[in-house]
């Protein structure tokens, strides 16, 4: 039986709808889990985004903001600063149903591994087709749509890489994971129901928010582990895409703005590293960072 | 002729001066009233001379020499009462007879013209639309007054001024839709390189970008494409326009959030033997449940045939305890060998009081989307059959589990197939029809059913016969494949004594009029024609792919065989598919 988890989800006027009919009665409902706390990150940083009750069942809610818009790294950095969870917490997001015994598999899987940095629950019912080992959960890379995090790790990491602002900042994560010797795990036994997504697809009358800020960061998260010669592949292989000029241009010059920005840094990967960590860090095509099972 | 009980005036906008003497003849010949013949290159302010100008609450506008109907008065009538009773009077600002519909994103067209003569079916009530053609609009002037709406002086044209019209109203949160009442002959041909014009000149182009942000509008002329900015994808906090068709999401289904709720019966006929997976379904209503509370309210009913006796009790108090927030009745099963599941139904339709009220029939090892309930509103009517899609999964499950231990979903039925069970074959699963119950109950009545497996099939073509049909290409319902499934039987001998027994009495009682099945015998003969051929050309030139249909229903989610042909054989098979499919589809039930 869990003590108390810590949950961190941000949200706008958007999405808080969905906070409050599917994931506070699922968090509710969570079985082996004595008292959750829900901490809403308002991103927007105006104003109060939730109006409910200051508790349902055994979860406590509460509204915390930076008072600044925020991306999703910066917000759930915040959060962590502010809250300061003990041993772990679980980032989600707001249109996530968890099944009443997602947040003990969780549990019970990272405080079976002391190695886990990072345990993610399994989507349901459009699973994802990425890769996992069937007898240690090993997984490239953690959906943080919800995703269980250690905190030593987070803070040992200093959390999310705050320049992705949205989208990518998870792969990211897990793969600084890998460097620093945490492992990031896919829990088979942990459900979250998660029914938008990509399976409702696109229209093509428009572009979305994520197809614009992968693509930027697609190229940043290569340079930021493979240097030039990271960017240079990224910028090639999304120049390979569908997409029209103005949209890559406007990607490659996005991502210029951060790289001016950024320290002289080497890039993550060294060549030994690059070797050790060749089956977890991979990039197999234009933002695929695994092989699709 | 009838005059229209509401106050409408007609208009007619010419472009040619020669044609206000030929307009004002038919108007007296056909004793359509006083008309408006208004003369101008650019119909956008024409238009607003009207919403400005117009005495009545409505105001009828046509293009040119469009031929009306001589009961015209009954035709508006019936466009202006439909609109009032499905959105409300003061929700809706314009409906055409030709456009591209909200929900399904197809092409609805209610005229004759030199590129179709086909003749469309009914669109049963007002389809809230994306696009509107401007042949013939019917204005809510009181609306458009109240509200402001005009159109902007920087614009000029004649094709599109009905697109700015609805994106002023939709803006203003009124809808707009299609109408079959408003049926036409149009005999002028379209001028598509005009439209080109006007779309991709700078204006229309600028007036556009400057609220939302889409680069492409689907017309019924084609995709409007335009050259927008991406600034609200570097900074949504900044760039503030909407998207035009989540506007119009937002806008129709607020049209619907006041209305009377309606109530959703699901029926999941079991026994009980599959206990985890009537979880998982039980998860998804519940899912459903939480977030339809203002629009719609879920029901359950389990139909339980043949349980195990030792364990039924015990199984049923743990549902009913573990979904205790859910409203769960439980049918009545005293068991039945022969038909159970047929049987099942009826004990399930007896629990449900409320006639004007819907049910949906969903396997106890399939799931329903909760996303799609919150869309449900918009298209159930007492009068109409709807169909979803469903997406079909290769499960594993493992005991103890109340969710599949591995799952990969393999495709997905298409409403668009719905026309097709017309060729002996069922395409739609019962899960992705949600039928009113009074038709159900209807067909109970009045027909034996006196089979078991099929009887999905044999209800939907008895109701389609007798009802509307609306397909949404919306999915609403996830169909598991695990192994075990009923309709994975290798012996089917059960299944062709019960299909055998169906379709003898649909044969028997006339449900298909004879004039269809003769169609769909002449069609299946063609294609069975053309398959021995392309089976002949491929033994001898194997070097295209071409799909073939199936003409059976070997297995439920198979993907189409491919063989090699030559590839002008391919192109005249498709020509051929496509064409026999569209018939089909709008002789017997319409888009």
């Amino acid at each position: 039986m869990a003590e108390v988890v810590d949950v961190f989800c941000s949200v706008s006027s958007k999405e808080i709808g969905k906070v409050r009919s599917w994931l506070i009665p699922s968090l509710r409902d969570q079985r082996q889990v004595s008292r959750i706390s829900l901490h809403l990150i308002n991103y927007t940083g105006v104003g109060r985004i939730y109006d409910g009750p200051d508790r349902v069942g055994k979860v406590t809610i509460r509204e915390i903001s930076k008072d600044t818009p925020c991306g999703f790294g910066e917000a759930h950095n915040f959060a962590f600063e502010k809250v300061a969870p003990a041993d772990y917490f679980l980032v989600i997001n707001p249109d996530v149903y968890c099944h009443e015994d997602c947040i003990f598999e969780l549990v019970r899987t990272v405080e079976s591994n002391r190695s886990a940095g990072l345990v993610e629950a399994r989507q349901l019912p459009f699973e994802h087709p990425k890769e996992y080992e069937e007898s240690t959960g090993h997984t490239p890379w953690a959906s943080g749509s919800c995703v269980f995090v250690r905190s030593s790790f987070f803070r040992a990491t200093r959390g999310f890489d705050e320049n992705f602002w949205m989208y990518c900042e998870d792969v990211d994560l897990s793969w600084r994971a890998w460097l620093n010797k945490y492992e990031v795990i896919h829990c088979r036994d942990a459900v979250a129901y998660h029914f938008t997504g990509a399976h409702y697809q696109y229209r093509d009358d428009r572009f979305y928010l994520e197809q614009f800020w992968c693509a930027r960061n697609f190229i940043y998260l290569m340079y930021k582990f493979w240097g030039p010669e990271g960017e240079k592949k990224a910028t090639r292989l999304l120049k390979g895409t569908w997409y029209p000029e103005d949209f890559k241009s406007e990607a490659i010059r996005s991502f210029q703005q951060i790289k001016s920005k950024m320290a002289d840094e080497p890039a993550l990967l060294n060549l030994t590293s690059r070797m050790v960590y060749a089956n977890k860090i991979k990039v197999l095509g234009y933002n695929v960072y695994h092989v699709e099972r | 002729m009838m005059q229209p009980t509401r106050s409408c005036s007609l208009y007619r906008f010419i472009r040619d001066e020669n044609l206000r003497s030929k307009i004002l003849e038919w108007s007296d010949k056909y004793g359509f009233g006083p008309i408006n013949v208004l003369k101008g290159h650019n119909f956008y302010s024409l238009l607003n001379d009207v919403i400005d100008n117009c005495p009545d609450e409505y105001a009828l506008i046509s293009c040119n020499d469009l031929i009306w109907p001589m009961g015209l008065g009954f035709a508006l009538d019936g466009a202006t009462g439909g609109a009032d009773r499905e959105f409300g009077p003061e929700k809706w600002g314009v409906i055409g007879n030709c456009g591209i519909e909200y929900f399904s994103q197809k092409p609805l067209r209610y005229l004759r013209n030199v590129s179709s003569t086909v003749i469309p079916c009914s669109s049963a009530k007002p389809r809230p639309a994306t696009f509107l053609d401007p042949n013939t609009l019917l204005l809510n002037i009181s609306n458009l007054r109240r509200l402001g709406i005009r159109l902007p002086a920087s614009l000029q044209g004649v094709h599109l001024h009905a697109l700015a019209l609805i994106m002023e109203c939709y803006k203003k949160g009124l809808v707009s839709a299609v109408d079959s009442h408003l049926y036409v002959m149009d005999l002028a041909e379209f001028d598509h390189p005009q439209f080109r014009k006007e779309y991709s000149g700078a204006e229309f182009g600028n007036y556009v970008s400057q609220s939302f942000i889409n680069k492409t509008i689907k017309t019924n002329h084609g995709p409007v494409n335009l050259s927008n900015t991406i600034d609200y994808l570097t900074d949504p906090r900044k760039d503030k326009r909407l998207d035009y068709y989540g506007l119009i999401d937002k806008v129709v289904q607020n049209t619907y959030i006041e209305r009377p709720k309606k109530i959703v019966t699901v029926v999941t006929r079991t026994m009980l033997g599959r206990m985890n997976q009537l979880f998982r379904l039980l998860d998804s209503i519940r899912i459903a449940a939480l977030c339809c509370g203002d629009r719609l309210v879920l029901k359950v009913v389990l139909a339980v045939n043949n349980a195990d006796p030792q364990t039924r009790e015990a199984n049923i108090e743990t549902l009913l305890s573990k979904y205790a927030d859910l409203d769960i009745s439980v049918s009545d099963s005293a068991n039945d060998k022969q038909y159970p599941r047929v049987y099942a139904m009826k004990n399930a339709l007896s629990l449900i009081r409320d006639d004007s009220s819907f049910v949906w029939f969903v396997d106890d090892d399939d799931f329903i989307y909760p996303e799609a309930i919150q869309h449900l509103p918009a298209f159930l009517s007492d009068d109409s059959i709807f169909i979803g899609d469903s997406a079909i999964f290769e499960e594993k499950w493992e005991e103890g589990k109340t969710f599949p231990v591995k799952s990969k979903r393999v495709g997905t039925y298409k409403t668009d197939q719905y026309h097709e069970c017309i060729m002996g074959d069922n395409k739609i699963p019962v899960c992705s029809i949600i039928y009113p119950v009074a038709v159900i109950k209807q067909i109970f009545e009045k027909f034996r059913f006196l089979g078991d497996y099929t009887e999905d099939y044999a209800l939907y073509l008895v109701a389609s016969c007798s009802c509307e049909i609306v397909s949404i290409p919306m999915l609403i319902a996830g169909i598991s494949f695990h192994g075990a499934n009923t309709i994975l039987e290798k012996d089917r001998t059960h299944w062709h004594h019960s299909y055998t027994a169906f379709i003898s009495e649909i044969v028997e009682k006339k449900v298909i009029p004879s004039w269809v099945c003769r169609f769909a015998r002449e069609k299946s003969s063609e294609i069975a024609r053309l398959q021995a051929q392309i089976k002949e050309i491929s033994n001898r030139q194997p070097h295209a792919a071409v799909i073939i249909p199936e003409t059976s229903h070997p297995q439920p989610y198979q993907m189409p065989q491919k063989r090699w042909i030559g590839r002008r054989m391919e192109q005249s098979f498709r020509r051929f598919r496509k064409s026999a499919w569209r018939n089909i589809r709008v002789f017997i039930f319409g888009d």
